[in-house]
């Protein structure tokens, strides 16, 4: 196990090298294809290698694309993060509270409240859109930022895993000891519970995060109004004109570029949070 | 969606014991429990459950028209006509098939490669495991649409190199499910590898070591201790696996705009879009969705049982 | 609607959504109740459309005059979700005033019950359209839309090619496919054109130019034709050209075509008269190589030109500011200065005779080689036979391009795919429960 060479070939510190090596182009390539392409120019793009360069072009597809229609890919990228910032925080809050509730405290229900939130876990998305749209419809939230952003806080998971981490993470004598101090039970969830469980509630911040940015559908059917579109949903409308209108296949690598970078980026120097956060999560 | 998997204390409790945090007694737990799980427990209610019952109620009525259908619709209750309709409807059986071939090929080589790879990053050979393993996990945060973008554009040819380099036409009416599959996989693989390879982590240092002094070599070791060990963490990332698959709607819908072989209704999920949101069918679109659920609850009962029997 | 049946959907919505908006807080407070009106007392107008610089059309407009000021939001191209979106909108009774309706979609959207009826308020400008511009706003005799632009089809080739491989412009089908051949042996790898399969309202045009309506009002009831002779004929005729590998059949526009186009070897194109633009665009410097001719015809002495696309404006029911937004569509369908805007970035085909003048003289012409582009659309423009569009023609599109779908792998011909769709168009309207009876015309 720990000494290299032994076992058979397949074992051997280059086989496994070239394994995991492989692995990596696999998912890497496709990336540095956006990179590349996102420096060229139209006329570039269609006519010179996937992976070569054309003309530095990066520059004139940025002034391109936060010009193209008054800038409203800056609107995006404010309501990316308007959703998936808020959403997480809020939302990640809110699963903590649920978890925690429904770890340490005993409230009539709280059976009932777990077993519909396993069940929540299981229900399709696309199934909740149409019926979601109409009832946004009757309360005249379509085509607001309501419309996206109040479904996209419940997220059954992370009360699934919040509950784990009250449960693995929060010794009950701590409660018990914090309760005969005569604290109050929302100030203990505040200053003695959710410090407890932050490497979780991190990651379950950083995963609705993520969940929250890259989630189209919803906006797909409640969004009209362009001032409202994540950046997902403006691109792909972008590239469904592409077909009679190529000049915007730049714009949309290039936003797409720009949709990547700050998820990588935030997995990139949140390492050691999610890390742990998913090592305690599965831990026990 | 997410795809952690922590086993808790709840399922492995013996039945009597005592449950944890026990409350002292008195008025302010209830009051204290109605404000911190109250939040989650009106946000299922308002976006997941009463969503549901009007899907159902949906389902039940659909929209007539008449004559040239210029004064507009009203509406008829149909019983379960609307389900018979689906089900009758060769391109949702279509599409059923469609995605049971996707899932079928993508669920098994995804799962597959994400245990190989933790393994092999769990191995004591591997050097710089953290670049690896981010390598393969950046896909994840790309978001579906980007994805599918990204990928669309490498098929196409001309433009991408992999019209020549893969075996199958990507964009050609029998290439586009290995193409889906390509992409799905690309995405989810390192997320899935990084899970299990957490969990690969839990396994205690002694019992690989019984295993080496007993003579095990390191492929016996991973298959007969590493893998059972974390069998429970492979069985809720199928579980995840099954469910995204039956959802199946970005890359598809995507990966339209550059090629005719994927239709309109490709998946039940575009099946759904289509009927409700182009069609207007609210009452078709409705029941495909409820039978959307009704297959993913049945599929993920179906792989609980079996993980439930393996593991005993 | 039936009553009961409604009142009943309409109680289960506010008891469900009660509790949803228990969940969403107070939200609806902040949803924002927009006024009528702006600070400066114009009438506020909202318009959803996918036209490319339709901002500049309402900047412009907004600065001209004072009393409407109308606001605009891009919504996605038609079917890539702008008729959902809208269809869903007038359900939802949250419909913007005006609506973005293609001639195409007119009656899918008229079936929804969604749009005004504009007879009186547009009889004056009656005489001013294209015929089949007009007629496209008007299926049943009355008027539902203001028409903006039309969409002829037209034929762009390689001029510089033709001249050199001493190749003559085919006038009608049957010279087109010795044209199509004669490309092939100049040079084997390129052809003449695509016919892009995945792209029903092409093949829709291509069927309108034989001459064949797809459906027919007659009193009461559809009478659905999308088999009909001219149909079958033109999916024979393409049929044979694919098999024979006469012709690509990928899509038109994506990136792989505009490096067809631009390395030679597409030396054609089957397109519409927003296709200058998109050509103009996609390869702006092969300046001079390409002409523009009207469609083969398959019988010279009676020549026909089919249509793909073209855009009207209809007016929302339940507008509250009608007559705003009645006054911003005469300006924009009517007033010279649309024309000007539009010729900064396209070249717009006005459905207006008099703007067409317009636009004769201020779109710059020379991109193309050959006959100016403007007398050969309007000769285009004049060959359009009758044509009525159904109230399923949206979604049959999509049916038609997943039937087409199999053709390349040799599972479907092109006529049996057209066969097809006839029967599931009609059981589809049947099961909608309009009224329908089938074939052509007794």
């Amino acid at each position: 196990m720990n000494t290299t060479g032994s076992g058979s070939r397949w074992t051997s510190r280059g086989a496994v090298h070239a394994l995991l090596l492989i692995a990596s182009l696999y998912s890497l390539l496709p990336l540095v294809w956006l990179l590349t392409s996102s420096t060229k120019s139209l006329g570039d793009f269609s006519t010179t290698g996937a992976f070569a360069l054309g003309g530095f072009h990066l520059w004139d597809n940025l002034g391109d694309l936060f010009a193209e229609e008054d800038g409203v890919f800056l609107d995006w990228v404010r309501n990316s993060l308007l959703y998936a910032g808020l959403g997480a925080v809020l939302g990640s809050l809110i699963c903590a509270a649920c978890g925690y509730a429904i770890a340490k405290l005993r409230f009539p229900g709280r059976r009932l409240l777990f077993a519909v939130t396993l069940a929540g876990v299981l229900v399709p998305t696309t199934a909740l859109a149409l019926p979601l749209y109409l009832l946004a419809s009757q309360l005249r939230l379509v085509d607001t930022f309501w419309a996206v952003f109040i479904p996209l806080l419940t997220n059954p998971f992370g009360v699934y895993l919040a509950r784990a981490y009250a449960d693995a993470a929060i010794p009950d004598e701590v409660l018990e000891a914090a309760r005969i101090d005569g604290a109050g039970e929302l100030r203990i969830f505040f200053t003695v519970a959710l410090p407890m469980m932050r490497p979780g509630v991190v990651t379950i911040l950083l995963f609705q995060f993520v969940g929250i940015w890259n989630n189209f559908f919803l906006p797909l059917v409640m969004l009209t109004d362009p001032h409202l579109f994540p950046m997902n949903l403006g691109l792909f409308q972008w590239s469904s004109r592409v077909t009679q209108f190529p000049q915007y296949s730049p714009l949309v690598i290039t936003g797409s570029l720009l949709a990547v970078v700050p998820l990588v980026a935030a997995f990139l120097l949140l390492q050691r949070q999610w890390r742990s956060g998913l090592a305690s999560g599965s831990l026990k | 969606m997410t795809v952690l998997a922590p086993t808790t204390a709840e399922e492995t409790r013996p039945p009597g014991a005592p449950a944890p945090g026990r409350p002292r007694r008195g008025g302010r737990a209830p009051l204290a429990a109605l404000l911190l799980a109250g939040p989650f427990a009106l946000l299922l209610l308002g976006t997941v459950l009463v969503p549901i019952g009007y899907a159902l109620y949906l389902s039940l009525f659909t929209e007539r028209l008449s004559g040239l259908g210029f004064d507009g619709p009203h509406d008829v209750f149909v019983w379960l006509g609307n389900y018979a309709d689906v089900l009758g409807d060769g391109a949702f059986r279509d599409s059923v098939g469609n995605v049971a071939g996707y899932a079928l090929v993508h669920v098994p080589l995804m799962l597959g490669i994400a245990l190989v790879l933790a393994l092999l990053l769990d191995s004591a050979t591997v050097r710089l495991r953290q670049v690896w393993s981010l390598a393969v996990f950046l896909p994840y945060v790309v978001p579906g649409v980007i994805a599918g973008l990204i990928w669309a554009y490498l098929y196409s040819p001309n433009i991408g190199p992999l019209q020549d380099l893969l075996p199958w036409d990507p964009l050609g009416g029998n290439g586009v499910l290995p193409s889906l599959v390509t992409i799905t996989t690309w995405q989810w693989t390192g997320y899935n590898m990084i899970i299990f390879y957490t969990a690969l982590r839990t396994v205690p240092r002694d019992v690989l070591e019984a295993a080496r002094v007993d003579g095990a070599g390191p492929l016996r070791t991973a298959w007969s201790v590493k893998v059972p060990t974390i069998r429970p963490t492979i069985f809720v990332a199928l579980v995840f696996t099954v469910i995204g698959s039956l959802q199946l709607f970005t890359e598809p819908l995507v990966l339209r705009s550059f090629t005719g072989s994927v239709t309109s209704t490709w998946t039940p999920s575009l099946y759904v879009y289509e009927e409700a949101f182009i069609s207007n069918d609210y009452g078709r679109a409705a029941a495909a969705s409820m039978l959307l659920a009704l297959a993913s609850a049945l599929l993920s009962a179906l792989v609980m049982r079996l993980s439930a029997r393996r593991s005993r | 609607m039936a009553p009961h049946t409604d009142w009943s959907r309409r109680a289960f919505l506010r008891a469900a959504s009660g509790s949803a908006a228990l969940a969403a807080g107070g939200a609806t407070l902040l949803s924002g109740c927009s006024s009528r009106t702006t600070a400066s007392g114009a009438t506020r107008v909202r318009i959803w459309s996918w036209m490319t610089g339709m901002d500049k059309y309402v900047a412009a407009f907004n600065a001209a005059q004072r009393e409407v000021h109308v606001e605009l939001s891009v919504i996605a191209a038609g079917l890539s979700g702008g008729y959902a979106q809208q269809t869903n909108a007038i359900r939802a009774h949250n419909a913007p005033d005006i609506l973005h309706v293609e001639y195409q979609g007119l009656i899918q959207l008229l079936a929804t019950g969604g749009l005004r009826e504009l007879t009186e308020d547009l009889a004056d400008l009656a005489e001013g359209y294209t015929p089949a511009a007009w007629q496209g706003v008007r299926p049943d005799g009355r008027t539902w839309a203001v028409p903006m632009d039309f969409a002829p089809m037209a034929f762009y080739y390689r001029k510089d090619l033709f001249d050199e491989h001493g190749i003559e412009v085919p006038r009608t089908w049957e010279e087109f496919r010795h044209t199509a051949e004669a490309v092939r042996q100049a040079a084997p790898g390129s052809r003449l054109t695509t016919f892009p399969l995945n792209d029903g309202s092409f093949f829709a045009g291509m069927s309108w130019g034989a001459g064949d309506p797809w459906w027919r009002i007659e009193g009461d009831t559809w009478l659905v034709d999308v088999a009909g002779e001219g149909t079958l004929r033109t999916a024979a005729y393409w049929q044979d050209l694919i098999s024979a590998g006469l012709v690509q059949s990928a899509g038109t526009g994506t990136q792989d075509w505009i490096s067809s186009i631009h390395s030679g070897r597409l030396w054609g194109l089957l397109g519409a008269s927003w296709s200058v633009g998109t050509l103009k665009k996609s390869i702006p410097d092969d300046t001079g190589r390409w002409a523009i001719a009207t469609m083969p015809v398959w019988d010279a002495s009676a020549p026909a030109n089919g249509v793909q696309g073209g855009t009207a404006f209809g007016i929302s029911e339940e507008s509250e500011v009608a007559e705003a937004a009645l006054t911003f569509l005469r300006w924009l369908s009517t007033d010279p200065e649309v024309v000007r805007v539009g010729s900064e970035f396209t070249s717009p085909f006005p459905a207006w005779l008099p703007s067409r003048e317009v636009a004769r003289e201020v779109v710059p012409g020379d991109w193309f080689v050959g006959d100016p582009v403007y007398d050969v659309l309007d000769e285009a423009a004049a060959r359009v036979p009758d044509w009525t569009w159904g109230p399923t023609s949206l979604g049959l599109f999509a049916t038609l391009s997943d039937a087409f779908a199999e053709v390349t792998t040799g599972g479907t011909t092109l006529p049996d795919a057209v066969r097809r769709v006839q029967s599931s168009a009609v059981s589809d309207m049947r099961d909608r429960g309009l009224s329908v009876r089938e074939g052509s015309p007794a």
